[in-house]
Formats: C-alpha cells, structure tokens, sequence
C-alpha cells in the first residue's frame, strides 16, 4: 500500500517500488503480490483503475490505485509506524561515543 | 512472439492454483514472470518463484476453502451456541461448574463467532476498535459479580428477577462487543501486516 501512495502502478512496477522501499530486503513472487492485491481489493483498500497509457505493452497490464479509504489507512499506518519507530529510538540506551 | 519454456512451464503450474484466482491473475502472473526474467538473473528468479509458488498455492486453496465456509449462518450458529452458554451460566443458579462451563461455552462459541463474522466485513479502520477489551471486561465483571449473587443468595429475592435479567442481558450484549471488537482488532492488525 506504501507502494502505491505516489500514484497508481502495474503488477511489476509495483515489485519493483517494495524492493526499491525495502532496500532490496524484500522481493515479491507473483504469488505473493497478487495474493495481497487480491485481499487489498476485496477490502476496498485499492481498486483496479481503467486509465490506460499508449502502447500495445502497457494495454495487457492492470493499474492498480489506492482507494480514498485505502490512502487514508495508509497515512495512519505510516503515522503509527514512524511513532513506534520514534519510541523505540528513544528509549533505546544510547551508544557510548 | 512464443514464450521461453521457463515461462510455459511457469504458466502449467498456475494450474495448482484455485480456478478464481488462476482466471482471475494467472495471466498477470505469467506476464510479470516473464519480465522478472527479462531483467533479472534467470536462476534467482526461478528459485524465488518456486518458494513463491510453494508457499502461496496452499494459502490460496486454504483462504478459499475458509471463505466458500464462511457463511452468515455460520456465524449466526455460533452466536446461538455463545447467548445459550451464557444464558445456561445465569440460569445455572448455584451450581458454579456448570456457571463456569456456560461462561466457557458462550465465550468460546462467541470468539468463533465474531471471527466468522469478520472475515465477511471489510478492513476495519485501525483504532475504531481499541476499547474493545473494555467492553470484554465490564461485560465479564457483570457477569461474575451477578453469579457470585446468585450463589451466596442462594434464591433471588421476590422483585429482583427483571433487574438481574436486565443486568444479564446487558453483560451478553458487552461482552459480544467485546468479542467482535477484539476479533475485529486481531483481524484487522493481521491483515494489516499483510498488506504493508
């Protein structure tokens, strides 16, 4: 969903965005990425958009975009992880210099 | 233009999947197969894509055996079973084994219930559920504290039936908030997980 905050995006550029957003810690099967935009669709999280570019290659993909609910669960989530990732730092002992 | 081999050997195995979602993106997945191939280091690809096949054909079949079994009647069965166990604790007067296992029964039976009943709702907004262990545990004092009455009492006093029916009923009714919320929380923070 962090993916797909700057816009809408296709299956692969999508693939791409998490393993650019996670260092290249995480890369994602076919399976797997199309397990979760199945789930964040049935949730009404994201939607399937119908603007196409031109090009014969870029007609055979699907775009995917968040929803406005879905951008909304996105922000709040990106909120709750940089509040726990603040507490944590700060109550971390610190390095002795 | 043909596909390589790896590529419509990929594509058979599609065939594992279940049909909707084989219908559904087995072409997407071929496709993005296709260009991970193209662009990346064929070997890593293939070792990734067999532990992604692995590891998302039984999560497929299992999600779509639990959806094709979650039904409202489900849920509403398991509500009748969970208001039952804990009508029995109330009526069970001064028998605390048998007060105890209504209360285990409703709610288990209620937990089972309000999972059901989630799965069919869409993703909660995180927090609208946060005070539901509030509920759980005004709707468990109630309760108790009206079956430790019970059980010193012996007998309810003439007069006092309707409000300790009233204050029963009022206990249910918290604590299967309580139970759908906290379902709903868990749910909902799993499938958060998921989708971050």
């Amino acid at each position: 969903m962090l993916a797909l905050l700057d816009g809408e995006s296709h299956g692969y550029a999508l693939m791409q965005r998490v393993a650019e957003l996670s260092d290249g810690s995480v890369r994602m099967g076919p399976g797997t990425l199309y397990g979760t935009l199945k789930r964040l669709c049935e949730d009404g999280l994201i939607e399937e958009t119908t603007d196409r570019k031109e090009g014969a290659e870029v007609e055979r993909r699907r775009y995917y975009a968040l929803t406005a609910g879905g951008r909304s669960t996105a922000l709040s989530e990106l909120a709750r992880l940089r509040a726990l990732v603040h507490r944590v730092a700060f109550h971390l002992p610190r390095a002795p210099a | 233009m043909t596909r390589p081999a790896t590529v419509r050997a990929y594509g058979a195995l599609l065939v594992l999947y279940p049909r909707s979602f084989r219908r559904e993106y087995g072409e997407d997945m071929a496709l993005l197969f296709e260009e991970q191939l193209r662009d990346e280091n064929p070997w890593r690809v293939c070792t990734r894509a067999a532990t992604d096949l692995a590891l998302t054909i039984p999560t497929n079949h299992l999600e779509a055996v639990m959806k094709a079994s979650t039904s409202p009647f489900l849920s509403t069965l398991f509500g009748a079973v969970a208001v039952a166990g804990i009508v029995s604790a109330i009526v069970s007067g001064t028998n605390a084994i048998l007060a105890l296992s209504g209360v285990a029964v409703g709610v288990a039976a209620g937990g089972l219930a309000a999972a059901s009943y989630r799965r069919n709702r869409p993703l909660a907004p995180s927090g609208q559920t946060g005070g539901w262990w509030k509920l759980l545990a005004a709707g468990g004092g109630l309760l108790t504290a009206l079956i430790i009455t019970l059980n010193v009492t012996g007998e309810v006093p003439d007069g006092f039936w309707f409000p300790m029916i009233i204050t029963g009923l009022t206990a249910v009714v918290l604590m299967v908030m309580g139970l759908i919320g906290g379902a709903s929380r868990l749910s909902g923070t799993a499938r958060h997980r998921d989708a971050f």
